[in-house]
């Protein structure tokens, strides 16, 4: 009998969680490692944020799930991993340290919010707000909801939103909120008195970390920055672009732009995405000795069987550096899936300021890329244990995703941007257009067919992380 | 660029949304099911074995399974142990060129 352990429930660690109690769970041992108790459907933290949608329904809990499928949950914060002797350290919710051996582990982490990485970043120790996790959305709530107050009073508000780091990714979840700012702002007949700011570090408007999208086919073809540009336009959203936040103060963004100009941006309300680091994880070699440079990279994210230290002119043409099996080259039995794992490069281009400042939009890894790598991780245990070979294998450059930022939740008379991509990161051996990606799989639009797709996503994600009848055949 | 009347016509027609909607629908089915590969491949190794700081002359040798670090290997009659693997050069399609720095056997 074999023990399988899992760090994360998140989108990548509880979709292999499923796979792995589905088949094996009755003849080996699945541990699914977690601090929160719950599954946490982050889309939908966009929609709490502004107080559309209450926080417990974003929520799962996990303990039912894993006593149906077979797999053992302890609540808690893994601390360190010693790949040699095969265990992780775990500070136990409420408890004292406990040690979970494993013939397989998954290190599924997503990201840690380095809101450190520029100071004055964050709600916890500086002045801006987050939707990264359920208590960030509840305070973005609240802190939309006094800037509501104050327009109600006559005031007018600034209200700036975006990313608040050179190297930050989720652009998407930042764009979706303003537009769902703007759109509730709309309802409530305060729009006129709130001017909306997009402030990030991307190469262009509608670059989103995946260097932007092309759709449609001939003289008609249309790129996500002539695309963003309309809607920002439409809905009388400014925005600074190419630009990188420094450090916060109490009413400003200090940043440096792409030219390595140097400046500053007023507001009253900003809702700014930090830098995503990986977890802080301690690996331990046998004699005490820290191992860490043979499992992560120096921003913490785990190395699989990428091909990394590519110049990203090389990386753009070489789809096969892009990892395949997310297996870690010196611990065959560590795997790493969704945001924890180590990218060869950025999808978006590089751009140094001539201050030396790294100005890239970090290579984004949404839910469906994260699941979709959970699933195959899943597999390739399952197959590993019952074959001694891995089976399966997707690489970012060939692997699927779709997108929908919603701009109101209305079934009625809302609408959504859906992007699909195919594949994710451009494969430019393989489609010789433009973008690199296939023109029927690729498409941006705008619509109420979004806004339906949002909810729909919505329900069946939750029926699927909660193993219900036909969880298999949901996408992730 | 602006979006135009008919767009924010067709944005809002429900009609044409539906049709949209199950468009979006097949498409995200026929891109799941496009980016899958076939569950039965197999990866040819091979390995650039390499003794860190050490005399030993670099050995290649072909592998149905990657070296892992600890393990033992046998290189012109002496013991080494693997004590870090890294790909060598990007794979292509199923083959991977790695290296395996090995160290001499303490046992
Ligand atoms: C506001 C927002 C909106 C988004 N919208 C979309 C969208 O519309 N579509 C889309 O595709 N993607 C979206 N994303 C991105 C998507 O949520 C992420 O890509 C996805 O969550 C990544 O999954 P993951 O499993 O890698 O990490 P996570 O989902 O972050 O899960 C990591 C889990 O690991 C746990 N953990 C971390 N460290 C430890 C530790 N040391 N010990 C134990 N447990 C630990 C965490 O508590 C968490 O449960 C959005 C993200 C945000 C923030």
């Amino acid at each position: 009998m074999a023990t399988v352990a899992i760090i994360g429930a998140g989108f990548a660690g509880h979709t292999a969680a499923l796979y792995l109690g589905h088949r094996l769970g009755r003849d080996h041992h699945i541990v699914m490692i977690s601090k929160n108790d719950y599954f946490l459907y982050l889309p939908s933290l966009v929609w709490v944020g502004v107080g559309h949608m209450p926080p417990e329904k974003v929520r799962v809990p996990l303990k039912p799930v894993y006593d149906r499928m077979h797999v053992h949950f302890v609540q808690g914060t893994a601390r360190e991993v010693h790949p040699d002797e095969n265990y992780v350290l775990v500070e136990k919710a409420g408890g004292g340290p406990v040690r979970v051996n494993y013939d397989y582990l998954l290190v599924a982490t997503g990201p840690k919010l380095n809101f450190e990485g520029t100071p004055g970043l964050g709600p916890q120790h500086g002045h801006t707000l987050s939707i990264c996790c359920l208590n960030h959305a509840i305070q973005c709530r609240d802190a939309y909801g006094q800037c509501i107050e104050r327009m109600k009073r006559g005031e007018r508000v600034r209200m700036v939103i975006g990313v608040g780091h050179p190297r930050s990714t989720c652009q998407g979840a930042a764009f979706e909120y303003i537009t769902n700012v703007h759109k509730d702002l709309v309802k409530l007949g305060l729009r006129d008195r709130a001017e909306l700011m997009w402030f990030s570090n991307e190469p262009a408007i509608g670059d989103f970390g995946v260097g932007g999208v092309y759709t449609g086919s001939g003289s008609r073809v249309r790129s996500s920055e002539d695309f963003t540009t309309s809607i920002f336009r439409e809905f009388d959203i400014k925005w600074q672009v190419r630009k990188g936040a420094r450090h916060v103060v109490a009413d400003r963004v200090c940043w440096e732009d792409y030219e390595g100009n140097f400046g500053e941006t007023e507001y009253d309300f900003a809702m700014l995405i930090p830098q995503f680091i990986g977890s802080p994880l301690k690996y331990i070699g046998r004699n005490g000795e820290d191992v860490s440079s043979k499992l992560v990279n120096q921003d913490g994210f785990v190395i699989v069987d990428g091909f990394y230290g590519l110049p990203y002119e090389r990386l753009v043409y070489t789809p096969e550096a892009w990892p395949a099996t997310y297996q870690n080259p010196n611990y065959r039995n560590i795997f790493a899936a969704g945001i924890a794992f180590a990218a060869p490069g950025s999808i978006s281009v590089p751009h140094i300021t001539r201050n030396g400042t790294n100005m890239t939009a970090s290579a984004p890894r949404t839910g469906m890329v994260s699941g979709t790598i959970g699933r195959l991780v899943a597999k390739n245990i399952i197959s590993l244990l019952e074959q001694g070979r891995m089976t399966h294998q997707e690489r970012m450059t060939e692997m699927f995703s779709a997108c929908i930022a919603s701009m109101s939740g209305s079934l009625w008379d809302g609408s959504a941007v859906s992007i699909t991509l195919f594949p994710t990161v451009p494969n430019f051996l393989r489609y010789r257009n433009r973008c690199g990606r296939d023109p029927f799989g690729t498409r941006i639009e705008i619509g109420l067919a979004g806004a339906w797709m949002k909810r729909m996503i919505h329900t069946t994600m939750l029926w699927k992380v909660q193993g219900n009848l036909g969880w298999r055949i949901i996408p992730e | 660029m602006e979006i135009t009347k008919w767009e924010r016509f067709w944005m809002s027609f429900r009609l044409y949304q539906l049709w949209c909607f199950l468009v979006l629908n097949l498409r995200i089915l026929w891109g799941v099911s496009h980016s899958k590969r076939p569950p039965r491949f197999v990866i040819e190794y091979r390995v650039s074995y390499l003794e860190a700081g050490g005399s030993y002359p670099c050995t290649i040798a072909n592998a149905d399974r990657p070296p892992q670090v600890g393990h033992r290997v046998i290189l012109g009659g002496n013991r080494f142990e693997i004590i870090e693997v890294s790909p060598l050069r990007p794979p292509r399609g199923t083959f991977c060129f790695l290296q395996a720095l090995c160290k001499e056997a303490e046992d």
